[in-house]
């Protein structure tokens, strides 16, 4: 199973646990999944309805937001989550927030 | 002394204290003119040190009764005191107090007479006057003093046998007071009178007080009850300064009501040396949201 298989099933898989709660509470999850091999820095994500993490480029000064959006969790048991793959390289920085804050 | 405390209150910018004080210099000095009515009475026959041992005695009795009752702060004790300084200091034969229950005022407690005898109207209408209680409960609501928030008279029925007043403090009726005597001839005076009204007024300030402990005491309750689902929710984040090679993860949590409805977490599988990382947010905040964020704790960790 590779990263982003991996990383698909712990979204769907959150996304049922969150769909079984929500028929009774009504809440929706927003959520970023994340994965990083430290080795080869190869990493990939699923954006969730979450605000998108911010990848910091060490070398190139400069920030790239990861767009992709899926479903919230919660919403649907068909969603569908999309997975985007980058190269990350020595120095580089990724930001994740929980909200915008004024 | 009153008066120096409430200097130092009013300095200290206390105003709930300063009024408390207030109330109490009002109180002090109905009872000195009181006490100046009853000395004119003694005056004849007896001498004069006589007359101020007795002045002295019954002073300082009335004010011990004052303080007791300020210092309870249980109901039951408050209304077992109040209705014992009633029922000794009038001679009445039965005594009762009725507290509101929302709109309606139930017996609370009684002396002379059993809460179960209350209930049966046969009996009730050969020992209480019902009408009159029933009268003086319907001109209470509608009186100007309670609009004013100015301190209610005791009324006493046709035959001078029965005497209620109401527990009121600044406008709010919390009960009433009945007292009852079988005797036809058997009269409350109006000194004694004046004093259950004063009495009355401190209970209305204690009921007031025991309330507002209360609220305190159920506040702190809760606010403990907060924490410690503060504290569980705390537990579903991930220890700092965990060692990833080749990487640094940092994070900062801030909860913007008492309980967060967002989470993070990251783990290291060293098998294929990959960095799994979650942040998310349950929509809406409260306590339902705080338990959604241990089922996603859940379910990323089983995995």
């Amino acid at each position: 199973m590779t990263a982003e298989d991996h990383l698909v099933l712990i979204a769907r898989s959150t996304n049922l646990a969150i769909l079984k709660t929500s028929v009774r509470s009504g809440k929706h999850v927003t959520m970023s999944f994340i994965s990083i091999n430290t080795k080869t820095g190869l990493a990939c994500f699923i954006n969730a309805g979450h605000i998108p993490p911010l990848w910091v480029h060490n070398d190139l000064k400069k920030t790239t937001s990861l767009m992709r959006q899926s479903n919230r969790l919660g919403y649907s048991e068909d969603s569908q989550f999309n997975v985007k793959s980058f190269q990350m390289l020595p120095g580089d920085s990724l930001c994740v927030f929980f909200r915008r804050t004024n | 002394m009153i008066q120096r405390a409430k200097a130092y209150f009013l300095e200290k910018g206390n105003v709930f204290l300063t009024q408390k004080c207030d109330e109490s210099i009002r109180m002090a000095k109905i009872f000195d003119s009181n006490t100046e009515k009853k000395s004119k009475k003694i005056n004849s026959g007896l001498s004069l040190k006589k007359k101020n041992s007795y002045l002295n005695k019954e002073s300082s009795l009335l004010l011990n009764r004052f303080l007791n009752l300020s210092a309870i702060t249980q109901l039951d004790n408050l209304m077992d005191a109040t209705l014992q300084e009633f029922y000794t200091l009038s001679q009445s034969e039965h005594a009762i107090v009725y507290l509101s229950h929302g709109s309606i005022f139930k017996a609370y407690n009684e002396t002379g007479l059993h809460l179960d005898d209350l209930q049966n109207s046969e009996h009730l209408k050969n020992t209480v006057d019902t009408d009159f209680i029933h009268d003086y409960m319907q001109s209470v609501k509608t009186s100007p003093e309670v609009q004013n928030g100015s301190d209610l008279k005791a009324a006493k029925n046709n035959s001078n046998s029965a005497l209620i007043f109401a527990i009121a403090h600044k406008g709010h009726i919390s009960g009433y007071f009945y007292l009852g005597h079988n005797s036809k001839n058997h009269e409350f005076d109006s000194d004694t009178t004046e004093i259950f009204g004063l009495l009355s007024a401190q209970v209305a300030i204690s009921l007031h007080n025991i309330s507002m402990i209360k609220n305190v005491q159920e506040k702190a309750e809760f606010n403990s009850e907060w924490k410690a689902i503060q504290a569980a929710q705390e537990s579903l984040l991930p220890l700092r300064n965990q060692k990833i090679p080749q990487m640094a993860i940092a994070y900062r949590y801030y909860s913007a009501s008492k309980t967060g409805r967002d989470w993070v977490t990251y783990y290291y599988n060293s098998r294929c040396d990959t960095v799994y990382l979650c942040v998310g947010k349950v929509t809406r905040h409260g306590f339902p949201s705080a338990l959604i964020t241990g089922v996603v704790c859940g379910a990323v960790f089983f995995l």
